[in-house]
């Protein structure tokens, strides 16, 4: 008889939706049928069809008919007064409970926050998901903006070359090109607005030669004016509301602005009469520009532009890079016979802000998908530790009630009372930390914003996608880790209810449950600690790892040119706090163009180092000294050293020494010939061997270079200062600038600290370092405190144990050993299961450094050791007061 | 005249016929008999359900059997309202067949 039932489950299941009083002749008409099939089907067959049968069952005519329903309102509100009558009783316990689950929804709300940002860039113009950014690839580098046909010297129709090339395409739209004046290519963050006779220093500008693209593509939101007067004709500026507040005050709207004639000073090759036509909105904050005006010119004044284009319809960017290099070689005739130009290569506006290639000249610092992902790998790990602390408070709560529950069943609850009655009480709970995470955001947001140098309006929060998706946490917490406990109350049978007052049996559920659960967190908490622990180490390390130059006291400023360098040299040497004064290129900076190079005499070509350009006194304010340099003294023009990294690639290449190296004959750029004297590239000799400085990031390893020394460079385009230690800076700056004024310089004074831009340079690095401590700290902290709460529970548990065994002769230091022994083991285990996840974790992110430490497994074992000394420590602390207390007080209960 | 289905009508023709051994399989399996057509037993017990709020056939539980796991049955019968309906319903019919022309 019995291979002629169906699937238990499936019978489990039909009973527990079918209303009761049609059980009986559900039941028997399925298995009636069953059988009636079982005769002249297979087995498998007939249990298929069971199942389709009961599921066709599943709806609201089979269920609980409304005489039930009617009980149910009235019941509810009584499952609502006992639950808040707990959580009022039990204030310390709920208090905890509550806040520790608002910390860990506010930190799910922030991160979730921070991911949209990073992931929403430019996202909001509209059909961004048909705009592309054309790239160009040379020289084994890619390069943000794309070049212009004669660089510098590009005429407006030189400029448009790309542009109408690309229109040839029948599905490109539009071509629009922009230059951020804060860009590399541009470098000059500041601009001079002059009005009414009046002077006003103005932020970055976004420059474009293609407004009525411009308008298409960018949209940007109109305040005053119009769009077609931006259009129209070149010398326009479009204010953003920033700077008309700046320059008008706030009541700019009620003014007439449009048509105000300005005069703002860019090169000497473009006109510098502008009128304004309009006022637009403020960037968002997830832009990939940050300006505060837009002006219209006949030439983007760079050597070239970021270049955008929006297509008929979405496209795959790799098919658009195939499509446009295979007509590539019509506007580069270059490109397919030289191999230094790689042809152009097409991004999606999506990919921009957080793509992992290496690109030059960015216009906005990016973020790594990895690291975006190791945030929500951390947010995860906190919800799950919320969960496994949020299930264990629900195991305590029902396993103190179990009498109620018991009277509860006598009187007549089913089953699915139980569970519903018990996941309204911890449900109520994680609804009550709901509110209290949306206020702890509202509150910590502006720090957070300040802290990772973003700007997240406060007013997300409250939109409905994060609002709605944190309560939705909130309920799914409660939930995810109040259904098992009360089913499994729900399912204990009566006499069990009753027996004792806590039920320690370690049935199906219970232990083995338990185990999990602690193990789990145990876990966590080594990866976390561990990992803290690496990325400390790590931000350690480059702090103070030798850069091999000075960075205290250098200045560098900007300048309009050699004349004016000299003019201010003179005026600085006069100045006793000023050790050196020079011009050429200082560390710290972004990675720029690599040359190409060969040895006289031989045939390979590298195209992997860079060129540094300096004043000898630019190196002697960054503390680097070579004794080649004295030649410079002693009438030289110009030296010219590599650094340790091109000499050992050369030494190693050739096999050569050291002392053969020097002498020999490196040429620059071999590719190109001069018309007039048939000299190939730039030969030059190779007199000294500089020490590897790293002139960027510590991310990148420090690559081949080539240092061209001068005495005196012909041109300036900046003034590096070193300014004697011990000096009061703000005031020699002032005396600076009173100098830079007087040199004839007209644009507004602004300095570059080479210490700060170092910071800068790790800035990103140093915000994301600094996120994930944080993080980390909150999900050891809510680790550590769940675990606490288990292990008191569990030691109360087993209270009655503990005093037997101690009637039984045990003494206080075996009992808390005993406790002890389990958790060890534990821990051994999470060790094992942490150790390969730990290593894997912290060697993909320090990939990301090319300068890194290496992983000491040993701290993986003193995190695990930390941990359970922590849990120890309450173990021995509670065990030993339980193992303390009087044996008849804890027996003589029942 | 209480309106009802097509299906209704069938079932309803079935339990008379089946005097005193209708109930959920055993209408389902005499509906596939009679119209060649297979239906649920949760479709069957929706129509006997819906037939019984409408005070066509009143039911009772009795029978267990061993093929059932001796579980009882809810057996259906028609009650006179149920024979009233279904008696009206053929007569309406017999007197638009008695319409058509040229056929008799």
């Amino acid at each position: 008889m019995r291979d002629q039932l169906p699937p238990k489950w499936i019978y489990r299941f039909l009973l527990w939706f079918v209303a009761e009083e049609l059980q009986e002749e559900v039941c028997g008409d399925l298995i009636e049928a069953y059988r009636y099939r079982l005769k002249s089907h297979p087995k498998w067959k007939t249990d298929l069809w069971f199942i389709a049968d009961v599921l066709r069952f599943f709806r609201p005519h089979s269920f609980e008919k409304y005489s039930r329903t009617k009980q149910f309102i009235p019941m509810i509100k009584n499952y609502f007064k006992i639950a808040l009558r707990n959580i009022i009783k039990r204030k310390g316990f709920t208090v905890l409970n509550i806040s520790g689950l608002a910390i860990s929804l506010s930190v799910v709300l922030l991160v979730g926050l921070f991911l949209s940002h990073h992931l929403s860039y430019d996202l909001q113009l509209p059909d961004s998901e048909r705009i592309y950014r054309l790239e160009n690839e040379y020289r084994s580098q890619s390069y943000a903006p794309f070049r212009f046909t004669n660089y510098y010297n590009s005429d407006r129709n030189d400029q448009l070359q790309s542009r109408e090339f690309l229109k040839t395409f029948s599905w490109v739209d539009e071509v629009v090109y922009v230059l951020p004046s804060n860009s590399t290519i541009s470098n000059q963050p500041d601009y001079v607005l002059e009005l009414d006779d009046q002077k006003y220093t103005t932020g970055p500008v976004l420059f474009t030669n293609t407004p009525e693209s411009f308008i298409s593509v960018f949209a940007p939101e109109f305040l005053n004016g119009t769009t077609s007067a931006f259009i129209g004709d070149f010398q326009k500026i479009l204010l953003t509301a920033n700077l008309a507040n700046s320059i008008f005050g706030t009541s700019w709207q009620e003014m007439d602005l449009v048509g105000k004639r300005v005069n703002m000073e860019v090169s000497s090759l473009e006109s510098a009469n502008y009128t304004i036509v309009g006022v637009v909105a403020n960037p968002p904050a997830n832009s990939n520009f940050n300006y505060e005006l837009i002006v219209s010119t006949p030439r983007i004044p760079s050597w070239a532009a970021y270049t955008y284009f929006k297509t008929s319809q979405p496209i795959q960017a790799s098919q658009l890079t195939s499509r446009i290099n295979d007509r590539y070689a019509e506007i580069e005739p270059n490109f397919g016979q030289d191999e230094r130009y790689e042809g152009v290569y097409v991004q999606e506006l999506s990919d921009i802000h957080t793509s992992d290639r290496t690109i030059l000249y960015e216009p906005a610092a990016k973020i790594s998908k990895n690291v975006l992902t190791l945030f929500g790998i951390v947010a995860l790990v906190i919800l799950i530790i919320t969960w496994t602390n949020y299930m264990n408070l629900s195991i305590a709560i029902y396993s103190r009630r179990q009498k109620e529950i018991g009277i509860r069943k006598v009187m007549g609850a089913e089953g699915r009372d139980i569970v519903f009655q018990l996941m309204t009480e911890i449900v109520l709970i994680s609804l009550l930390a709901f509110p209290l995470a949306m206020l702890l955001v509202h509150g910590v947001l502006p720090s957070f914003n300040y802290l990772m140098s973003i700007s997240i309006p406060t007013n997300m929060i409250w939109s409905p996608i994060f609002a709605f998706g944190i309560l939705g946490v909130a309920v799914f917490t409660g939930l995810l880790s109040g259904i098992y406990p009360a089913i499994v109350f729900s399912k204990r049978n009566l006499l069990a209810l009753f027996k004792s007052k806590i039920n320690t049996s370690p049935g199906r559920f219970g232990f083995g449950l338990r185990r999990v659960l602690i193990g789990v967190q145990f876990v966590l908490l080594i990866s976390m600690l561990s990992l803290t622990g690496f990325v400390y180490q790590q931000m350690v390390y480059i702090n103070e790892k030798n850069l091999g130059f000075e960075e205290n006291g250098v200045i560098s400023i900007p300048t309009a040119g050699r004349e004016q360098h000299t003019i201010l040299r003179s005026r600085l040497k006069t100045l006793p706090q000023i050790d050196f004064v020079g011009s050429g290129s200082i560390p710290g900076t972004d990675p720029f163009n690599q040359t190409t190079y060969k040895v006289q005499g031989k045939e390979e070509v590298f195209d992997d180092a860079h060129v540094i350009y300096a004043e000898r006194e630019v190196m002697r304010a960054i503390g680097v000294e070579h004794p080649v340099f004295n030649s410079l003294a002693e009438g030289k023009r110009r030296v010219h050293l590599i650094n340790q990294s091109l000499a050992q690639k050369l030494m190693k290449t050739y096999t050569l020494s050291e002392t053969e190296l020097i002498g020999m004959t490196l040429i620059d750029e071999p590719e190109y010939t001069d018309p007039e004297t048939g000299q190939v590239g730039f030969p030059r000799v190779i007199e000294g061997i500089l020490p590897d400085i790293n002139y960027f990031s510590l991310r990148y390893e420090v690559n081949p270079m080539m240092f061209l020394i001068d005495r005196e460079q012909s041109w300036a385009y900046n003034t590096v200062i070193k300014i004697k230690e011990g000096e009061e800076l703000p005031q020699v700056i002032g005396l600076i600038e009173d100098a830079y004024y007087e040199a004839g310089n007209t644009q507004p004074f602004s300095v570059d600290f080479l210490d700060q831009n170092l910071d800068q340079l790790y800035q990103r690095d140093q915000q994301v370092l600094w996120l994930i401590s944080t993080l980390s700290l909150v999900a050891i902290f809510l680790g550590i405190m769940g675990l606490i709460g288990l292990v008191s529970y569990l030691v109360y548990t087993r209270q009655k144990e503990i005093s037997i065994r101690k009637i039984f002769g045990a003494s206080v230091g075996q009992i808390v050993l005993l406790m002890n022994k389990e958790f060890a083991i534990l821990m051994f285990l999470a060790l094992l299961i942490a150790t390969p996840i730990v290593y894997q974790l912290a060697q993909n992110w320090l990939e990301n450094f090319a300068y890194r430490i290496t992983i000491n497994p040993f701290l993986i074992v003193l995190a695990a050791f930390g941990t359970l000394l922590i849990v120890g420590s309450v173990v021995s602390f509670l065990s030993q007061k339980a193992a303390h207390t009087n044996p008849t007080d804890v027996l003589s209960e029942e | 005249m209480k309106q009802i289905g097509n299906l209704e009508e069938t079932v309803l023709l079935l339990i008379m016929i089946m005097s005193g051994e209708a109930y959920g399989f055993s209408v389902s399996q005499a509906y596939k008999d009679h119209t060649g057509k297979s239906i649920s037993i949760s479709a069957i017990h929706t129509v006997l359900s819906r037939l019984e709020d409408k005070g066509l056939i009143q039911s009772e539980m009795k029978g267990s059997t061993e093929e059932r796991g001796g579980r009882r049955k809810r057996i259906f019968v028609m009650t006179s309202a149920g024979k009233e309906v279904i008696a009206e319903i053929k007569a309406s019919r017999e007197k638009l067949w008695s319409q058509i022309p040229g056929l008799s």
